[in-house]
């Protein structure tokens, strides 16, 4: 089963240390990308191993046609908050090296894969931490263990493919395993970006020191998390790219439980590449009281039935929707996996949206609509530049996204090889922007509903105003549906009576039927940012949409706890009556 | 700027965390234990009998260092609360009873945490009173649960067993407040890392190595619904060194040293260290040349930290007194260091050795046992136990868990459940008690009556710990190293020829190594040594809910046995490396 779980909202809450300190500590951070400068150490320990493995592994048999380095250096500082105190304070730093060393040739190599196999018991590099200090003679020490490793796994797992496409059918996508691609140089300059901590421990403490003594809150915190990876890579076509990548995140949850047991969480992120772009105090504080009211609100709510019907997805939500439905389908590698539905594959160059929409991946703008949207990136993991794709052009599909792993009529890569450190590079999605020629105003969506409404002989539509995530199957062996997991529901009624806040169900659907009934666009922008999580871990992404009106949309019951809430009352809660 | 990076986060480690005083976090404890006490219920299901709170404040410093330079650091504080709870009667409640779905899975809907629950470490009255009011609730309802279950699974079973499933002890007031928490110098630490670490830059032959530091002050505060009250303030240290390569036909191996210390002022000092693993490397370098041997069966001489391997994996497990849970459809645990439950009045060792349990002994030869408590993890005062005498077992270690044969705690409860603390090995009989010369002449006259062409020396044995924890990291699964029951690998194991000459042989492993092979001691030597290591906990952790590892000591002389088999690691080996160290070359 293909289950491509994304959009984690809220990154490890929890870090097992945490330090206390109240000083401002630094994260590199490259704000302007410079001219080409010395490279570090690291660089130079990655490009001497790199050579002496191509020369020295060069008369073994097989022997390595193609060697990639890449180390990830991660510094996270994590600063969380409950219900007023800290509760973790996490400074770590780590190096990760990765070894992409291939076998064979660029039309075959040791990483085709070997169909009819549950499950591979590889020994290959996953992931290895090296050394901090820039330590030349150390880091190639760690560098040419973790090669041998790596080229053992190689030739080991070259026997295997050979064999495999003997006995196998001939392969639906027998494209190269490797794309021929020009070298890249690129130099950035690592300055160091001051953040104070010891403001955002005050902010965590105070944002979410207002859940404190609030009837039926049981959770309230409020997490800021600055994330800086400084990615080294070298590889034997001739490429040495040193680049950083920063991210601040905050993330606010604020959870209850209905008298039915039904956990209802609600979750506000914010993510930006600097912590001056993150909303003001002002803004943050408006946003954890409009969650604190909106959490009391939904304990009370009326449970959702199963239903069928007219909605709209609200910018954010139609963003998610498409990330699911969409995005994770398009990502090319599936296109080669034997298990994969494939989806849009025989969709190329036809219709799949309505005329008015388009849909890209741009990893090289940074802002939208002012604001930051973070799947924005200079080169991808395989040292590709990141490259605007148009997916789909006017209602019609044009591209997959590609790393470089080739497919059937794309050569080539377009920039869209990421990873996790440690985790093997995959094609993943970046901003994902939804276009919309034509658009009305927000109102007029509301009005549109209401006619659908009335013409389905339905009493209400939905309004899905925000979502917390979703997931969907890729997979041939399980039907290709997805869900996406709401937080905040309103039913609107044909009749106009006011909209109604309701809990519990979840959208789910298929992908091509539910495109078909994308009827209209308003003239918003709602912007998603996340972390997405797949097979080759967890990376930052966007998705930006306008509102969208959908004719017919299903939900399903949600998932609910049959814990009770707590017995006793809360003893900080003063009202609650009880004796404390 | 590296450097400067590095050390803004160790100064975190150096702050305190806790706010409230020592008096307002027992109050918070108290009030909300005697809330709880009084009004947790649900309609007819029992009510509580005994509420623990447990909560640890825990500043940690953990990294480690590469060929000289530092590869990670960690540093931290974290505080957590565990919540305990007994529904219905001492003689008959919800303990004893492992509910294989929750043991394993935990609960799916969504429930508060209570064991090892992540709370503020910056704490305030009416929020701690909050996190245990959350975390009492989710027990008290799981506790209900695993009662209900147990005395359901009871109703179809002739229960034979009416051991009761706790006893209430002797209250206890213990009270660090006029202690410090420790507060190491990482810059400190990082150095000695880096310099100890240094060493294997001259070693080409070796692969790869490690060296970690950990440091861990901490404070624990723990109450109980019968009145005892403790507040413990404490602090563990570990210096652990790993080394790993191949030898020419590509058989890894692996060296290691560990030091544990309360804090890192106890290390040994830095020549020493500098020593240990400049023989950790040189070993190692001299295995990869050296002999391997053919299976051979015959005595054994266990020296200095080999003789506390063995003992500590071996022997003093058995030591603890263990009740089998019960379960539904029919689990079962390990019952692998159950060996003397049934032997009390039982010869388990030669009449000239008698073992005790002395947890209340904090050093031996002015080296720290790092098994040394005061008072146990249920508030019980820790007791010298007089645990084997000449030969003959007196009785288990225990903590308030009754078992057949032990009714009472004797102040073992640690990480969890029952366990070991600080085993010392005495010898009762002078005769029997030789100098290293003499245990080494007594070994090879074994052999020559043997016939043997060769007896063996065992120096180092493989720690379970470090095994698990850095070892296989290093080697992955290329490392085919002892796992079974009754195997212990021996890193650093030497043949010693009848005219006395001795050779290190390379990738050997003891086995059939069972509690009964101690009655076959022949001798022990004078002197004793202190094998302090992280212990795996007897009572496991997916059961306990508690600690996988607990610091413990072993206190052994040299140890002569009159037959053990040792063989050689078999099976394919992988290629050694096709390039060599870039240290070699440059």
């Amino acid at each position: 089963m293909n289950l491509t779980r994304t959009w984690t909202l809220l990154v490890r809450q929890y870090f097992t240390r945490a330090p206390k300190v109240l000083i401002a500590f630094a994260l590199c951070w490259q704000q302007a990308y410079s001219a080409a400068e010395e490279p570090l150490p690291v660089l130079r320990a990655m490009e001497a191993e790199l050579t002496r493995s191509m020369q020295g592994l060069g008369t073994a048999k097989p022997a390595p046609y193609f060697i990639a380095y890449s180390i990830t250096e991660v510094s996270s500082t994590l600063i969380s908050a409950s219900m007023g105190s800290l509760d973790a304070d996490v400074t770590t730093k780590r190096r990760v090296l990765d070894i992409d060393l291939r076998v064979g040739g660029h039309k075959l190599d040791n990483t085709r894969s070997i169909r009819g196999v549950a499950f591979e018991m590889g020994r290959g590099t996953r992931g290895v931490e090296v050394p901090l200090t820039d330590d030349e003679r150390a880091l190639r020490t760690v560098i040419w263990s973790a090669t041998d490793k790596a080229y053992r796994s190689a030739a080991e797992r070259y026997g295997k493919v050979i064999t495999n496409l003997q006995v196998k059918v001939k392969e639906e996508d027998s494209s190269a395993d490797l794309s021929q691609e020009q070298a890249y140089t690129y130099i950035e300059q690592i300055r160091p970006l001051w953040f104070d901590t010891t403001v955002w421990r005050e902010r965590a403490r105070r944002l979410s020191g207002m859940c404190a003594g609030r009837e039926h809150i049981l959770t309230g915190r409020v997490t800021f998390q600055a994330e800086n990876l400084v990615k080294y890579f070298v590889n034997t076509d001739g490429s040495r790219i040193q680049t950083s990548e920063p991210i601040v995140k905050m993330f606010v949850i604020v959870k209850s439980k209905a008298d039915d047991g039904m956990s209802l969480p609600l979750y506000e992120s914010y993510s930006a590449y600097s912590a001056d772009r993150l909303p003001s105090m002002n803004e943050l504080e408006a946003d954890v009281q409009r969650l604190l009211n909106l959490c009391t609100k939904l304990r009370t709510a009326p449970l959702m039935e199963t239903y069928t019907g007219p909605a709209i997805l609200s910018g954010r939500s139609a963003g998610v929707f498409f990330h699911e439905i969409f995005g994770h389908r398009v990502e090319g590698h599936r296109q080669k996996d034997v298990n994969s539905s494939q989806t849009f594959k025989p969709f190329l160059n036809k219709k799949i949206l309505p005329d008015f929409i388009s849909v890209v991946f741009d990893p090289t703008i940074k802002q939208l609509g002012g604001k930051d949207i973070v799947g924005a990136f200079l080169f991808d993991d395989e040292g590709m530049p990141g490259k605007r794709v148009v997916a789909v052009d006017s209602g019609v599909f044009k591209s997959f996204l590609t790393n470089r792993s080739p497919i059937e009529n794309f050569p080539h890569s377009n920039g869209h090889g990421r990873r996790q450190a440690g985790l093997k590079t995959v094609a993943r999605q970046s901003n994902l922007i939804v276009e919309a020629r034509s658009r009305v105003p927000y109102d007029s969506l509301k009005a549109m509903l209401r006619s659908e409404c009335i013409k389905q002989n339905k009493e209400f539509g939905l309004l899905f105003e925000d979502i917390q995530g979703g997931f969907t199957f890729t997979g041939r062996t399980v039907p290709n549906a997805f869900n996406v997991q709401p937080l905040v529901v309103y039913k609107i009624f044909a009749d106009s009576r006011p909209d109604e806040l309701v809990r519990g169900v979840d959208l789910i659907g298929t992908p091509l039927t539910t495109f078909n009934n994308i009827v209209a666009a308003a003239d918003d922008i709602g912007i998603f940012n996340g972390v997405c999580g797949a097979e080759s871990g967890g990376v930052p992404v966007s998705a930006s949409s306008p509102s969208l009106f959908v004719s017919t949309i299903e939900v399903q019951k949600k998932q609910k706890s049959q814990a009770k809430p707590p017995l006793l009352t809360d003893p900080t809660v003063s009202t609650a009556g009880g004796q404390p | 700027m590296m450097r400067t990076l590095l050390l803004a986060a160790c100064l975190a480690a150096t702050s305190s965390a806790q706010q409230m005083s020592e008096q307002e976090i027992f109050d918070a404890m108290q009030l909300e234990m005697q809330r709880s006490m009084r009004d947790l219920r649900i309609g007819e299901l029992p009510a509580p009998y005994q509420i623990e709170y447990i909560l640890q404040i825990r500043h940690t410093v953990s990294l480690h260092a590469v060929q000289g330079a530092l590869e990670d650091l960690d540093t931290g504080t974290r505080a957590v609360l565990t919540v305990r709870m007994h529904v219905g009667t001492p003689k008959f409640d919800n303990t004893n009873f492992f509910d294989v779905s929750l043991g394993f899975f935990g609960s799916s809907d969504d429930e508060e945490g209570y064991k090892n629950r992540l709370v503020p470490f910056e704490l305030r009255p009416e929020l701690l009173r909050r996190e245990l009011w959350l975390a009492s609730d989710a027990c008290y309802k799981q506790a209900v649960e695993i009662y209900s279950k147990k005395e359901s699974t009871l109703k179809n079973r002739t229960r034979k067993d009416t051991t009761w499933d706790y006893r209430i002890a002797q209250q206890y007031t213990r009270n660090d407040a006029g202690s410090n928490v420790y507060r190491p110098d990482v810059e400190q630490l990082i150095a000695r890392a880096q310099s100890l670490s240094s060493v294997f830059r001259s070693y080409p032959k070796i692969q790869a190595s490690r060296v970690g530091i950990e440091v861990i002050p901490k404070e624990t505060f723990y109450i109980n619904s019968s009145g005892a009250r403790s507040h413990k303030i404490e602090c563990s240290a570990g210096i652990e060194v790993i080394a790993t390569t191949q030898a020419i036909d590509g058989m890894p191996l692996a060296q290691t040293y560990a030091a544990y210390a309360r804090t890192p002022v106890e290390f040994p000092n830095e020549d020493s260290l500098t020593r240990a693993v400049s023989s950790v490397a040189s070993v190692l370098t001299q295995l990869v040349d050296a002999e391997t041997i053919e299976a051979y069966s015959g005595p054994v001489l266990f020296e200095g930290q080999a003789a506390g391997c063995l003992v500590g994996q071996f022997f003093a497990p058995n030591l603890v007194a263990q009740r089998q849970p019960l379960s539904e459809g029919g689990f079962s645990t390990n019952e692998r260091t159950m060996a003397f439950q049934n032997k009390i009045g039982a010869r388990v060792l030669p009449e000239f050795i008698s073992v005790s349990a002395e947890p209340l002994t904090k050093s031996f030869n002015g080296i720290s046992l790092t098994g040394h408590y005061k008072v146990d993890d249920e508030g019980v005062p820790a007791q010298h136990v007089e645990l084997v005498k000449k030969g003959y077992l007196q009785t288990l270690l225990s903590s308030r868990v009754p078992t057949k044969r032990i009714d009472s705690s004797n102040g073992h409860q640690r990480g969890g459940g029952s366990m070991f603390s600080v085993i010392s090995f005495n010898s009762v009989d002078a005769k029997k008690s030789k100098s290293s010369v003499d245990l080494k002449k007594q070994l090879l006259r074994l052999v020559k009556d043997r016939a043997l062409p060769y007896g063996i020396i065992a120096r180092l044995g493989m720690d379970q710990n470090l095994l698990f924890t850095g070892v296989f990291r290093q080697t992955g699964t290329d490392l085919p190293i002892s796992q079974g029951e009754g195997k212990l690998g021996l890193l650093r194991a030497y043949r010693v020829y009848p005219d006395g000459r001795e050779e290190l042989i390379r990738g050997v492993e003891a086995a059939g190594l069972a509690p009964s092979i101690f009655k076959d001691i022949l001798a022990v030597s004078k002197h004793k040594h202190v094998h302090n290591f992280l212990a795996p906990s007897v009572v496991p952790s997916f059961i306990s809910g508690g600690a996988a590892y607990v610091q413990a000591s072993i206190i052994t002389p040299d140890i002569l046995i009159e037959d053990v088999e040792v063989r050689p690691l078999e099976g394919d080996m992988p290629k050694p490396p096709v390039l060599a160290n870039p240290i070699a070359i440059d």
